[in-house]
């Protein structure tokens, strides 16, 4: 068994996003958009309440006209 | 004495209707104004004369024969190029869809057909409406009609450029952080940005499905409330379509200012993003000038506009990484290369990300409609500054969180911009920005229609 090479982070965060082309032919995109998701979601505070229910809230089909219900 | 190009959707459809001229004369006269400056501005990246010839004949046969269908019969909107006509492609200024044929038009553009509305051009966007102008596409990007050299807002650009150059009275624009906004704020028009669900979406490309809004473009005041009245309405296909009648948005507009109170929203100007000196000094004036005529004005506290545009972006880019993730995945270099490292962010962002922000959005949402318990109408900043140059790619990129549109987008709730001055450095327009509670169009074209009446904006156009 030969040595591995080990891979950056960029290079784990990009394949587990599938991103295998984009890796190869742009890598320096690759690694800006990485740092700009962290920033993004660093950009505003998480509800304090554990239980608040995000937007917008799940609403269960109107049954439909003929439906056997 | 205006000439034909120069007429407003109201006043060529009342030189129609009293037959001083035709819609072919009026369509025509438009055609010569776009081979006239078109080249400048770049604004449309398909022209459908011809068609919207053959419908403009039509239309003056069926006016003549048994009256106008509405107020929009035989009049010519253009279509920003992520809008579904039927016979031809919606490229969305990309080469991945050069040859993405439609056929069938999109809901909003079926609607404003029934009315008699003809199309002419399909009109530049920045790709996808998220890359910004680019120099890298299949079409060039579109210019500033008070400046060439400067950039005409987007990512509804070609909209803003053509209505703001006098090539067509009207045009329809999409707006998921501010793309009908950004364009009328530096072109000097009238956008809308109406209540979320209002006008369907069926048709458009989606760009993100809880923020993406389509909306009109117009000179004016009075144009903007008759358009958006023939484009709202209930869409059963569209999930998103509120179940909202529509209604008569010009019914208000002659009553004025006096009793309405408005709430200036300063913070987002003077201390989250500070604006320019002059757009400041602008808005300050509009505000004065607003409860000289009647209107009360109080200062109005929300959250910061950076949560705001925060909570934006996040869920921007999650959903519009479930649009592109395959393109992007397989064919990245195809992509303006501004397009792409504005959507790759996306496939990054965790799904927690995404919920934490569709919490935080609830939030927001009931920030501001406590506000609308103490107001009838915000005044905000639309843009802190005045279009930067367009091939200055680090101005551009730094328009983006300067501006006070995204919180609309992540509410929900209807906005509008609106000429505000003219900066002295650099003759661009200023602008600013009313926005109303849920379903309060009406609300925002009363108060907007008694500003332009008595400001000096109006008549001002670019010389081109």
């Amino acid at each position: 068994m030969g040595a591995t090479i080990p891979m950056t982070e960029e290079a784990i965060l990009a394949r587990a996003a599938g991103i295998t082309t984009g890796l190869k032919t742009h890598p320096k995109e690759v690694a800006e958009a990485i740092a700009a998701s962290r920033r993004i979601a660093g950009a505003f505070k998480a509800p304090a309440n554990e239980t608040a229910e995000p937007m917008p809230a799940y609403a269960a089909p109107t049954p439909a006209k003929g439906s056997r219900a | 004495m205006k000439a034909l190009h120069e007429l407003s959707l109201t006043e060529a459809s009342a030189g129609i209707a009293r037959r001083r001229f035709s819609p072919v004369e009026y369509l025509d006269a438009l055609q010569a104004r776009a081979e006239d400056v078109g080249g400048k501005v770049n604004a449309i990246v398909r022209p459908l004369w011809d068609e919207a010839r053959a419908q403009a004949v039509k239309a003056g046969r069926r006016m003549a024969r048994s009256g106008p269908r509405s107020a929009l019969d035989g009049l010519p909107v253009g279509l920003k190029d992520i809008i579904d006509i039927a016979g031809h492609p919606t490229t969305c200024h990309s080469r991945i869809l050069l040859d993405n044929q439609k056929s069938a038009d999109a809901a909003v553009v079926a609607r404003l057909r029934a009315a008699g509305a003809i199309f002419p051009a399909k009109l530049a966007t920045h790709e996808f409406a998220i890359g910004g102008p680019a120099f890298d596409l299949p079409f060039p990007p579109a210019r500033n009609p008070w400046n060439t050299a400067h950039h005409p807002g987007g990512s509804s650009s070609g909209s803003g450029a053509a209505v703001g150059a006098n090539i067509l009275p009207a045009a329809l624009g999409t707006d998921t952080g501010g793309s009908v906004r950004h364009p009328a704020s530096h072109c000097g028009i009238v956008g809308m940005k109406a209540t979320y669900g209002l006008v369907s979406r069926r048709g458009v490309f989606p760009l993100a499905f809880t923020l993406d809004h389509v909306g009109p473009m117009t000179r004016t005041v009075a144009d903007n409330a008759l358009l958006l009245g023939m484009m709202a309405g209930h869409d059963a296909l569209d999930p998103g379509s509120a179940a909202h009648k529509p209604e008569n948005y010009a019914r208000q507009m002659k009553k004025g200012l006096r009793g309405l109170t408005i709430g200036y929203v300063r913070h987002f100007h003077e201390k989250d993003q500070p604006a320019s000196a002059e757009m400041a000094a602008a808005l300050d004036a509009a505000a004065k000038l607003m409860g000289k005529e009647g209107a009360k004005i109080k200062t109005i506290t929300l959250p910061s506009l950076n949560e705001f545009a925060g909570v934006n972006r996040a869920i921007l880019m999650a959903e519009a990484a479930a649009i592109h993730g395959k393109w992007l995945r397989e064919r990245p270099g195809d992509y303006a290369n501004l397009t792409l490292r504005r959507l790759l962010p996306g496939l990054f962002m965790r799904a927690e990300d995404y919920v934490q922000a569709q919490r935080r959005r609830r939030e927001l949402v009931a920030a501001v409609e406590a506000a609308f318990a103490e107001v009838d109408l915000l005044l905000t900043a639309s843009s802190m500054d005045v279009a930067c140059k367009i091939d200055d790619a680090e101005a551009v990129e730094i328009t983006y969180p300067r501006q006070a549109r995204t919180p609309f987008n992540v509410t929900g709730h209807p906005a509008l911009t609106m000429m505000c001055g003219i900066s002295r450095a650099e003759g661009l327009p200023l602008s600013l920005q009313l926005v109303g509670p849920s379903f309060g169009e009406a609300a925002i074209y009363r108060a907007a229609a008694a500003y332009e009446r008595a400001a000096p904006w109006k008549d001002l156009r670019p010389a081109l």
